[in-house]
């Protein structure tokens, strides 16, 4: 069953909701057809979000539009509840009804819809299929693992074909073995749903995967948005030069030197005034004596912190200012780079990326 | 290993004599009890006319708690209403207040002078005080708070993320309390249920002030054993009671668990 033919319109919100002190405050469009992941620190507002998407919060002002139907349009015009929306929610613990059975589940929506029972579950039982657990359909949620739980809850969200999907953290309940696999068949159903999809996510790596562009909020404004390419070349904050493994600095930039607050730096662009510079850890090089060489941009730091990845090591130094370099294992050995260990670090101006803060 | 302190001796004396005293007079029931002439007691038309009649006020007095206690509770546990906590406040007053004074308050309220009595007789003459359907309202009276009580708990116990992935599923609020909140709440509801039956049926100070004590139409177990003991007839009165106290232990036993779990 190929669905993607049918277009569908696609989500525009402009968003203004406090809860308490929090105040969310973003416009967000997303086509039918593309996955977004919305990413950010705790507290972002990432909750709130798929809350107002879900209906479960009405917003104080603005509007919440999917497909050309007005949801939300704030306290003084309509809103839909959440019943009333074509909306599918994968919630974050997946929230199986446990008194009902796993077919039971996937049929509710069927059901609240008036869909006659016998139908209703002849539909159920060929989403379980799709997901790949016909021969669960009897259990009840406390028998199934944690990636069959969320491909129930999947499948629950899907069987009334919304036009929006939301799922809040999807992955988050699963050890790291089922992660991969449940990632690469969210991955597969996500791409069969026609309608609007949004994932909510702290993991770069879920985001990168599943989603087409990444959406970032942090405080409850959206802060950037683009493809994690864009996003690791152009990091606008902290938290995402963190999440995308960029070094991130702040300074004031006159003439091709940036002064970042003990250390000044030559860099290649052009650009005055406030700046963030990005530095990628790979750009970074270390050793035990003073380089000598082309790169302007060097000074001496101490190790704080060493992590292995794979066959490389992020070698985190404090000094003047503090950066994460990226070397092989054999280099790192090579150099002895321990705790402690002193080091001199050295950054090529054309490796940092500037951009105006 | 350790060895266990040994326990203060004042305390296991007085923990004792306080044990004694809670179950001595049961014992005193079991005791005198006409065990020889059991059947002949409680199948005595009096007596059969009594067990009857408790069973049938307590149940509509229990039916009658569920339909007005559960939106009640739900109400109590789910909406933010001004004044809350006073409301929460009230619905224990019948579980302190004397059930005399409760019965006379039954009276000032229901009664054919009453607030609520005197339109009601005037305009479809119904009377409540002194009829069995009175005997069942003083019942219910009594018996309210036990289930709102235990039914707010539950309703406040539940996952709310289960009631909105209903809602985000299309399940109207309606929908949602039958298909989700209910199955989910539904021990701890049937617990309250039963607690309210079990107080329903030994209630006697204000169904005797309100509904007076007329054989067959308001005369329940325990005011048959009060008509019994003022005759003299003690060994009837026993036998009556034990079949009260039987109800008592079997609802303690059904609870148990319940009860042990939230302790």
């Amino acid at each position: 069953m190929d669905q993607r033919a049918v277009s569908r319109g696609g989500l525009d919100a402009d968003i203004d909701a406090r809860v308490g002190d929090f105040h969310l405050r973003l416009t967000l469009a997303v086509p039918a057809g593309e996955t977004v992941a919305v990413v950010g620190p705790n507290g972002a507002g990432k909750t709130t979000l798929l809350r107002a998407l879900a209906g479960l919060l009405p917003i104080d002002h603005g509007r919440i539009e999917v497909a050309g139907v007005a949801l939300d349009e704030g306290r003084a015009g309509a809103f839909l509840p959440p019943e009333e929306r074509s909306i599918g929610v994968v919630f974050q613990d997946h929230l199986l009804f446990p008194h009902l059975s796993v077919l039971d589940n996937v049929a509710f929506g069927l059901h609240c819809r008036h869909t006659p029972t016998a139908a209703a579950h002849e539909q159920a039982r060929a989403w379980l299929r799709r997901v790949g657990l016909e021969g669960s359909a009897a259990a009840k949620p406390a028998q199934l693992s944690g990636g069959q739980a969320q491909r129930v809850a999947l499948a629950r969200a899907l069987a009334t074909d919304p036009t929006m999907l939301l799922l809040d953290e999807p992955l988050s309940a699963l050890d790291a073995t089922t992660r991969v696999e449940t990632r690469r068949d969210l991955r597969r159903h996500l791409r069969d749903h026609p309608g609007v999809r949004i994932v909510i996510t702290h993991d770069p790596l879920d985001a990168a995967a599943l989603a087409d562009r990444i959406v970032v909020i942090e405080g409850g404004r959206l802060v950037q948005q683009g493809t994690l390419a864009e996003l690791t070349a152009h990091p606008r904050s902290r938290y995402v030069a963190d999440l995308v493994g960029v070094n991130l600095l702040t300074g004031r930039a006159r003439a091709g030197r940036v002064d970042l607050d003990g250390l000044e730096m030559v860099v290649a662009d052009r650009v005055d005034g406030d700046v963030l510079l990005a530095v990628p850890p790979r750009a970074v090089t270390l050793s035990r004596s003073r380089p000598e060489g082309t790169a302007r941009n060097v000074w001496p730091g101490v190790i704080d912190g060493v992590d292995h990845a794979g066959d490389r090591a992020r070698v985190r130094v404090r000094g003047p200012v503090t950066i994460v370099a990226e070397v092989t294992d054999a280099a790192a050995a090579d150099l002895q780079l321990n705790d402690g260990t002193e080091v001199w670090v050295a950054v090529k101006a054309t490796e940092i990326d500037v951009s105006a803060a | 290993m350790r060895r266990q302190p040994r326990p203060p001796v004042v305390a296991l004396v007085v923990g004792g004599v306080a044990g004694a005293f809670l179950l001595l007079p049961l014992a005193g029931l079991a005791w005198r009890a006409p065990w020889s002439s059991l059947r002949e007691d409680l199948t005595d038309p009096a007596a059969r006319t009594a067990l009857r009649l408790s069973l049938v006020c307590s149940l509509w007095a229990t039916a009658l708690a569920i339909a007005a206690g559960l939106p009640l509770a739900w109400v109590l546990a789910r909406v933010e209403l001004p004044g809350r906590r006073l409301l929460r406040a009230l619905v224990l007053v019948p579980l302190v207040l004397p059930p005399v004074v409760g019965g006379v308050a039954l009276l000032l309220a229901f009664g054919r002078r009453g607030l609520v009595g005197q339109p009601l007789d005037d305009w479809f003459g119904i009377t409540l005080p002194f009829t069995t359907a009175g005997a069942v309202l003083a019942e219910a009276f009594v018996a309210l708070p036990f289930l709102v009580i235990t039914a707010e708990a539950a309703f406040r116990g539940t996952d709310r993320r289960y009631e909105d992935a209903a809602r985000t599923l299309g399940a109207s609020r309606w929908t949602v309390f039958r298909r989700v909140t209910l199955p989910l709440t539904w021990p701890a509801l049937a617990a309250g249920a039963v607690l309210a039956w079990a107080r329903a049926l030994g209630e006697f100070g204000a169904t005797i002030t309100f509904a007076g004590n007329t054989p067959e139409r308001t005369t329940t177990i325990p005011l048959q054993v009060y008509l019994l003991l003022e005759s003299g007839q003690l060994g009837s009165a026993i036998a009556l009671s034990l079949v009260l106290l039987a109800v008592s232990v079997g609802v303690l036993t059904l609870l148990r668990d319940r009860w042990t779990s939230a302790l």
